[in-house]
């Protein structure tokens, strides 16, 4: 049996014991005995901030996750505060689909004749012989699993209004436990059903006096000591619109806890860069404009000495961390959109082009040349592997640069776009001319290193069109080329593939409590949804999960 | 009073944006001018673009920013004969604010290049039939958007003889800004299978010089069709018809009505048949039409998690 400090500290805070959490008291009283960094004055001081405002919780985020923590410590007679960086709330979760996986064996499971129960859910859930499953951290899946009865029903008391399960199983479901919530009545940003999540508990948050401040970035998260004692507060600067920080800064204090709830960091080039370094700058993150991801609670935390958690699980090449997303504008995610009257649409600027058949489109990189089957389906991992090579680039050789959709006329009608704005944007994301060299000369981009080649364009269509003719396609295997590109005008749009979850963020134990390095709690520090790692699993259910239990836990800590 | 006289070496004249070593000809090119050395507002002051000692552009300085005055951007034409051209840009000598100032100049130089120009082919049927006429479109684009009605282009079959000739029309096709266009009547080929043809642009007798271009296509020659083939597509687990397949039976290409139908006329041969629907499994198979065909492909739907997510 291993007796090693590290191993033993690990055990003890990551199975989140009761005993686990460091509170300042014990950390005060045992001295230098916990802490890890021994330059640390472990007595000393709380830092002298001139604190702006004080509650006894403070969540940072106001997504699904930050939302539900927020509620739940509210509940639990915690005073909240939570500052959120855009100027509505909603975060990821109000331009998602609104699915949550929530088993466990629920009324609405038991009406449908679905057999479930938590050990159920769990098992699938963390299920070895799936990328999917065989990294996460299985005692945050257990407790997932553990919690989805209780959840469902305190998600319905706090204005969740259920729709219905998903008429098939949804990936590491064996049974349906994917379920969707209902939209938000009139919800004037998007279509996506996520308003539905989010709506109900800003308006339920509302209500129990939870104080939401909007277009507030947290810049820092305060401990006692550089690398040890509680977490005291946070720093906020007050941002604009497009998020940039404005002059305004805040010290929140934080009596009871801080929960991290941002989101998570596929938005950061150098954040995500870390865990597979082709995610350079030209990947965006799906829906930026309205939630940019950058990362912000993971940096404060590491900052002050978090570590990260299960990073396999972002990189297992599975699910949908990558796709290729829509075409012809640059944060060109998923299905979900903004409403072009949305007051976020100035930051969206199109709606962009779903591709139905990529039999009508051909995807050359930045050097004009085809890279790989158009047809593939969206998670196919070699595409992508060809996609992020390198074609050239003297001064950056990490990812692929742009992927341009390449098509015609007769491919606007046949898949019926409209291929002007709102739902392109020709500012650097997508062209048209009368030829294809033209239009090889008008791709104009921050991130195409050099014009693409016109005659390169040009050979690669003719070789494509002749594929058409031949009926096999001697490059890449496309199943049968079935239409040239020959009609003008020709298009380009942007297809660059787009990011989409964060499956590793700071570590956490059962309790949602964050771990730092040494495997120790760091006391009054909490993270959930894509800002903390350890469960793989897309949706809103891990953050609701792991949110609530951060506010409970948070609440029931000594001021 | 009379007016001082300036140091005339003080005051320099540069552009804000050097010329491009090369612009097409007939080009208007945009200038911005700077005169510094004043240390002076010479808001006002006057300066010329001069070509063969006559003024082809008078403009004025119209911001001060300290230690320099320039002007707003203004443009002048590139000549319209290819070759090297000069412009003498001039501070004429004047007086501003009871100031006079000498002459200063500038003389850029640049190449003036012949325009590019581009092709489109479209409209080539597929396949074609082996000696009978067809016709293709062509289009001809200038990179100067020049007009190119009147202009001749050639189609070359693969032995690279001209097999037709078409003037281009007076209007850009619809939806481009300068496509200049014609529909070229053609012989059919008088060999079967998949051909590389082209077009010749020589751009020549234009206004403005152009260099000429040409352009690939392919084509595939098919003999005279002698069977009917009928094709139908259905989704293997409901057995119901799928629309708006696209069927592939060797060269011939086409799509499967509302009752998952489709017939084609084909000469006696074996044939790659290929069905492809968005959604759905891709599916080929080998066939042998040697009489009048009737066929039922049974397609496979894809599980939605791999073409779409969220």
């Amino acid at each position: 049996m291993s007796k090693s400090p590290i191993e033993t500290g690990l055990g003890k805070d990551l199975e989140g014991r009761p005993n686990a959490a460091i509170d300042r008291r014990s950390f005060l009283a045992s001295g230098a005995a916990v802490v890890a960094v021994a330059d640390t004055p472990a007595a000393q001081a709380v830092e002298a901030i001139a604190w702006d405002r004080e509650v006894d919780v403070v969540v940072i985020g106001a997504g699904a996750g930050g939302l539900v923590a927020a509620i739940a410590a509210r509940e639990k007679g915690a005073s909240v505060l939570i500052v959120e960086k855009n100027f509505d709330i909603g975060g990821r979760a109000m331009m998602s689909f609104g699915g949550l996986y929530i088993g466990g064996g629920n009324r609405l499971q038991k009406a449908k004749g679905v057999e479930d129960s938590p050990d159920r859910a769990f098992a699938d859930w963390s299920r070895p012989e799936k990328p999917m499953g065989r990294f996460s951290d299985r005692a945050l899946v257990r407790t997932w699993a553990d919690n989805n009865l209780e959840l469902f029903d305190w998600l319905e008391k706090h204005g969740i209004k259920w729709d219905a399960y998903r008429g098939v199983p949804d990936r590491l479901d064996r049974n349906r436990t994917r379920l969707n919530v209902v939209r938000w009545p009139n919800e004037p940003t998007t279509p996506a059903r996520g308003s539905g999540f989010v709506r109900p508990l800003e308006k339920t948050a509302r209500q129990m006096g939870i104080d939401i401040l909007l277009q507030q970035q947290m810049t820092k998260i305060h401990r006692e000591g550089p690398l040890a004692g509680r977490v005291t507060g946070i720093a906020t600067i007050e941002v604009d619109e497009w998020f940039k920080p404005k002059t305004r800064t805040m010290n929140i204090r934080a009596r009871k806890g801080i929960i991290i709830a941002t989101g998570g960091s596929a938005g950061n080039p150098v954040f995500r860069t870390m865990f597979d370094v082709r995610l350079t700058g030209e990947y965006q993150a799906e829906n930026s404009e309205w939630t940019p991801r950058t990362g912000d609670g993971e940096i404060a935390a590491m900052e002050i000495g978090a570590a990260l958690g299960a990073t396999a699980c972002q990189t297992t090449q599975d699910d949908n961390l990558i796709t290729k997303g829509r075409m012809g504008k640059k944060s060109n995610g998923t299905i979900t959109e903004l409403y072009p009257t949305s007051p976020h649409f100035f930051r969206a600027r199109a709606l962009g082009l779903v591709v139905k058949d990529y039999q009508d489109v051909i995807l050359v990189k930045e050097n004009g040349l085809r890279f790989y089957d158009e047809t593939v389906p969206t998670r196919d991992y070699e595409y992508y592997a060809a996609a992020l090579g390198w074609t050239g680039d003297p001064k950056k050789f990490n990812g692929g640069g742009p992927i341009w959709a390449i098509f015609d006329a007769d491919a606007v009608v046949r898949e019926g776009w409209d291929v002007k704005p709102p739902h392109v944007d020709p500012d650097g994301y997508f062209f048209s001319a009368d030829t294809i060299e033209e239009l090889a000369a008008r791709i104009v981009n921050e991130y195409q290193w050099r014009p693409m080649p016109g005659a390169a364009l040009r050979k690669t269509v003719e070789r494509y069109n002749a594929f058409v003719d031949s009926g096999v396609d001697a490059d890449f295997k496309k199943p049968r080329p079935m239409f040239k590109i020959a009609k003008p005008p020709f298009y380009a749009a942007w297809h660059t593939p787009a990011l989409h979850d964060s499956y590793t963020g700071v570590r956490i134990n059962t309790s949602a409590q964050v771990i730092d390095l040494r495997g120790n709690v760091i006391a009054g520090l909490y993270a959930c949804g894509d800002s903390a790692g350890g469960f793989g699993q897309h949706g809103i259910c891990r953050a609701a999960t792991f949110g609530r239990i951060a506010g409970f836990h948070a609440a029931s800590q000594p001021s | 009073m009379t007016a001082s006289v300036a140091a005339a070496a003080a005051l320099s004249l540069e552009l804000a944006e050097p010329v491009p070593p090369e612009v097409p000809v007939g080009a208007q090119v945009a200038l911005r001018a700077k005169v510094s050395g004043a240390a002076r507002d010479l808001r006002g002051g006057r300066i010329e673009v001069v070509v063969d000692r006559e003024i082809v552009a008078v403009t004025q300085l119209i911001a001060f920013h300290d230690d320099f005055n320039e002007t707003a951007t203004f443009t002048v034409m590139a000549p319209v004969r290819v070759g090297e051209f000069s412009w003498l840009i001039r501070f004429p000598p004047q007086e501003i604010d009871g100031i006079a100032y000498l002459e200063s100049t500038l003389t850029v130089s640049s190449q003036a290049t012949p325009h590019r120009t581009s092709l489109a082919i479209w409209s080539v049927p597929s396949p074609v039939r082996m000696r009978n006429r067809f016709a293709v479109m062509v289009g001809a684009k200038s990179s100067g958007a020049c007009a190119l009605g009147g202009a001749k282009v050639e189609v070359r079959d693969d032995t690279g003889a001209v097999v037709g000739e078409g003037i281009l029309g007076e209007t850009p096709w619809p939806g481009t800004d300068a496509l200049y266009w014609s529909e070229i009547g053609l012989p059919g080929p008088t060999r079967e299978g998949l051909q590389y043809w082209s077009v010749a642009f020589a751009a020549a007798e234009l206004e403005l010089a152009h260099l000429g271009s040409s352009a690939e296509f392919s084509l595939t020659a098919v003999r005279p069709p002698e069977h009917n083939v009928a094709i139908r597509v259905i989704e293997s687990e409901a057995a119901s018809p799928i629309a708006e397949t696209q069927i592939a039976l060797g060269p011939y290409r086409t799509a499967t009505d509302e009752t998952g139908l489709v017939m084609i006329e084909v000469p006696a041969g074996t044939y790659d048949l290929a069905v492809w629907k968005s959604g759905f499994e891709a599916a080929s198979k080998t066939v042998e039409i040697t009489a009048d065909a009737s066929i039922q492909f049974e397609l496979n739907k894809l599980p939605k998690e791999s073409t779409a997510w969220d």
